[in-house]
């Protein structure tokens, strides 16, 4: 451009760019080039772009791996229905553009910026083409190649599903976030122990881990953690050298006393964890839930009651955080009503005066609850994705409170949905 | 049946006593049955049924209640999993490592002598594993831990940085072949475990150039390199031709949420039955519609949802392997997990009886 410039370095206005347009001036060409040559930022007004610096016209953005693109004809010659299929999280976009729309998206391969796109295409409106690239960077189709951090190696995978899950920040920020967040466990047994390999494989860096128990033979069977080496040991111990050889940098505390009824929770749980899990189902989930529950209700921390335990081998478990959720008082309410008319009787044959030839030292019961790996780690992968959607601090999280449960012989899903108890002294003071 | 048969009443069974029903409720499979009866005694009645008693015996301390009317009412209940025919007692081996899978295993039988034929099963079978990721890794540990004790585990592949957030694998891995820290990882488990490698991707010659065992139980395809059709097509085509069943792994990188199918050779839908059936969908769904062309691509991925793939894979393989063929969750159907709703879609994949594959070849090939 060997004329100066018809504009003052600043502010660009819409009327300016108009008026520039009628005698057939390149305008972004004109002011990009202007700006770099004179190293000057400039912001411009209008609904085009709302940031400051190089414009976005001169930036190079990628269509997202994730994004499958199909283009179909419509009614109107000169439009098509571009539909964007996001393959991770199988959500569906649609929208209907101009014919050079589909071929512009084609050419946004990360290297060519977006202004010699536009030229190679022609006659594509320059003001349209940057209200589509603001579009699709809003719903996160497309990434910016210039402003990209540099490649986190290990988390790549995940980040790159983050981008396309969770729309309030970009997926590096929210791996980073899973790092400075502590999760204390209840139980590390085989749900506990999986729920545990999960989120910290994911880059959850601080845990608590809570067990009384020692490792048995038979939870080799269960377990995703232990090995023959370790019978004998703590679980908690077991399972914290275990996280280790996933991430060293995990930072890792234990304690390895029972839960009672008296046990002081203040003295255990720290006030600053981000989540409790409870998995202890002995002598029963609902009352270890409850005695736990009630506490971090008071201390205003989220709490997740896992599923997979006995005769729920294949469930997912609920959050609870009131006021966003019932609390657990209401939780376990809404089992009670629901079950009212339902009491089955179990009638445990080892208890009868000539008791069956195959007792051990374990726990067995012969004819009992079964389990294997892959159910516990059903459960487990179930209440992570939700434990993951949770801590991650997805804004557009839904906190209706449903536990699910995937029936082990005929593949269906029953859905339970809790809910808040009008009586409840508990959740309504805070409703 | 024979006077001196046992049966013992399974401990997971919930009795809930209506007016003139009683409905058996299975808490492990979370199904019931109800049988119209009077409800009085029926709990005292059933406590008979220990595991020791012998059928004469009930009889006996039952003197009002007519004896074949006690054994009509025991087989019934035999055959609707309430009771268990005790035909055969566990070892402590078993009951000291397996008692939890003991358990699972009774819902799918109705003898013990059949369960501990399972779990004899399980621990001679031969599973191959194809391809070490995000769901072959977990898969290979969680049949280890069933028992399974002979595998064949293929992969060409090292450990990378990036493989850890979702595969089976520990930071001092890193650069290792998969092959060879899986074999460890399977031996910490089951010391006596006998594992082939083979580390050769798995393309057009691969079952040609490989010494691949043919006496095969199971094969699980987890290779999605170049893609999951190219390396599925190639497994199938073997299988089917060894009647060999096989599991195609699902949670693969281009479609993370798929549940992937069971393959029953000749019994169930086939890999082929499978294509066409989606090329029928995928012609409806696409008319007119084209997609643009991109290459190379490598999805994000998340650990959860290839976790589910892997355990309900695993699910699967356990009931191919003890011959549960009657409770298999992913035959003739293509599942796929929804996220947001946490719930499974299935679309009904029956046998094509056209299928090039599995229509004719059926007795030729037996």
């Amino acid at each position: 451009m060997a004329a100066a410039p018809p504009f003052v370095p600043g502010v660009v206005s819409p009327v300016l760019i108009k008026r520039l347009r009628l005698h057939g001036i390149n305008i972004w060409k004109l002011i990009l080039a202007y700006c770099s040559t004179n190293k000057l930022p400039f912001t411009i007004k209008g609904p085009l772009c709302k940031k400051s610096g190089f414009f976005m016209l001169n930036e190079t953005y990628k269509l997202k791996e994730s994004i499958d693109v199909f283009v179909s004809e419509t009614e109107s010659p000169d439009k098509v229905l571009i539909i964007f299929h996001k393959m991770t999280t199988r959500d569906r976009i649609e929208i209907i553009a101009g014919k050079g729309v589909a071929e512009f998206l084609a050419l946004l391969d990360g290297k060519t910026t977006t202004v010699d796109i536009l030229s190679k295409l022609g006659n594509f409106d320059n003001d349209s083409a940057a209200s589509l690239i603001e579009f699709l960077s809003s719903q996160r189709l497309i990434v910016n190649f210039t402003e990209r951090p540099p490649e986190n190696q290990r988390y790549k995978r995940q980040i790159a599903y983050f981008d396309d899950l969770i729309l309030d920040r970009p997926g590096h920020s929210t791996q980073e976030q899973l790092k400075s967040k502590h999760v204390t466990i209840f139980g590390c047994g085989a749900v506990g122990g999986s729920i545990a390999e999960i989120l910290g494989r994911a880059g959850v860096g601080e845990f608590l881990l809570i067990d009384y128990k020692r490792v048995a033979e038979g939870n080799l069977v269960c377990d995703t953690y232990s090995t023959r080496k370790d019978i004998g040991n703590y679980k908690t111990d077991v399972l914290a050298a275990f996280l280790n050889t996933i991430d060293s940098n995990i930072n890792i505390s234990t304690i390895n006393e029972q839960l009672l009824p008296h046990t002081d929770l203040s003295s255990w749980i720290p006030k600053n964890t981000s989540l409790v899990i409870n998995t202890c189902d002995e002598p029963y989930i609902g009352h270890t839930s409850l005695k736990i529950g009630r506490h971090l209700h008071q201390q205003e921390i989220p709490f997740y009651v896992a599923g997979g335990f006995d005769a729920h081998l294949m469930s997912s478990g609920e959050l609870i955080f009131p006021p966003f959720t019932p609390c657990i008082d209401c939780a376990q309410k809404t089992f009670s009503v629901a079950l009212e008319n339902w009491k089955p009787t179990y009638s445990s044959i080892e208890d009868s005066d000539e008791n069956i030839s195959f007792e051990t030292t374990n726990n067995y019961i012969a004819g009992g609850s079964g389990g294997f790996v892959a159910l516990s780690a059903f459960s487990a992968n179930l209440a992570s994705l939700r434990i993951l959607e949770f801590i991650s601090g997805d804004s557009s999280i839904n906190f209706n409170t449903v536990r699910y449960e995937y029936l082990i012989n005929s593949g269906f899903t029953t859905e339970f949905e809790m809910q808040k108890q009008e009586n409840c002294c508990v959740c309504n003071d805070k409703i | 049946m024979f006077a001196t048969t046992k049966f013992r009443l399974r401990q997971s069974i919930g009795i809930v006593a209506n007016q003139n029903t009683i409905e058996f409720f299975r808490a492990n499979t979370r199904t019931s049955v109800s049988l119209k009866m009077k409800p009085d005694g029926v709990i005292d009645f059933l406590r008979n049924f220990n595991g020791k008693n012998s059928l004469d015996y009930i009889c006996q301390l039952l003197p009002k209640t007519p004896p074949d009317q006690i054994e009509k009412i025991a087989l019934f209940l035999r055959d609707n999993f309430v009771l268990i025919e005790h035909d055969l007692d566990y070892t402590t081996e078993y009951i000291s490592y397996y008692y939890r899978l003991l358990n699972l295993l009774e819902d799918f039988f109705h003898r013990t002598s059949d369960v501990i034929g399972a779990l004899e099963k399980i621990s001679k079978s031969q599973v191959a594993i194809i391809g070490l990721g995000a769901v072959g890794s977990h898969i290979s540990l969680y049949l280890a831990r069933a028992g399974v004790k002979k595998f064949i585990l293929v992969d060409p592949d090292k450990v990378d940085v990036s493989n850890i957030h979702r595969q089976a694998y520990s930071e001092s891995n890193i650069g290792e072949l998969k092959t060879t820290c899986l074999e460890r990882k399977i031996k910490e488990i089951s010391p006596h475990a006998i594992i082939k490698k083979i580390e050769y991707p798995l393309n057009k010659d691969f079952f040609l150039s490989q010494e691949f065992p043919t006496d095969v139980d199971l094969i699980i395809n987890c290779a999605d390199e170049p893609s999951v059709d190219y390396t599925s097509s190639i497994v199938s085509e073997y299988a089917m031709s060894h009647t060999i069943p096989h599991i195609v792994g699902g949670g693969y990188n281009l479609h993370l949420t798929l549940i992937g199918q069971t393959i029953i050779p000749y019994e169930t839908a086939c890999y082929k039955c499978f294509d066409s059936k989606l090329t029928e969908i995928n012609a409806i769904e696409f008319l007119g519609i084209r997609r643009l062309d991109r290459e190379n691509r490598k999805l994000g991925s998340f650990s959860p949802l290839s976790g589910i793939a892997a355990s309900l894979a695993s699910l699967d393989a356990i009931k191919v392997i003890v011959g549960a063929n009657n409770f298999l969750l992913q035959t003739n159907k293509r599942i796929e997990f929804n996220s947001k709703t946490k719930t499974f879609n299935a679309i009904d994949v029956p046998r094509n009886p056209a299928c090039p594959w599995c229509a004719t070849n059926r007795h030729l090939k037996k």
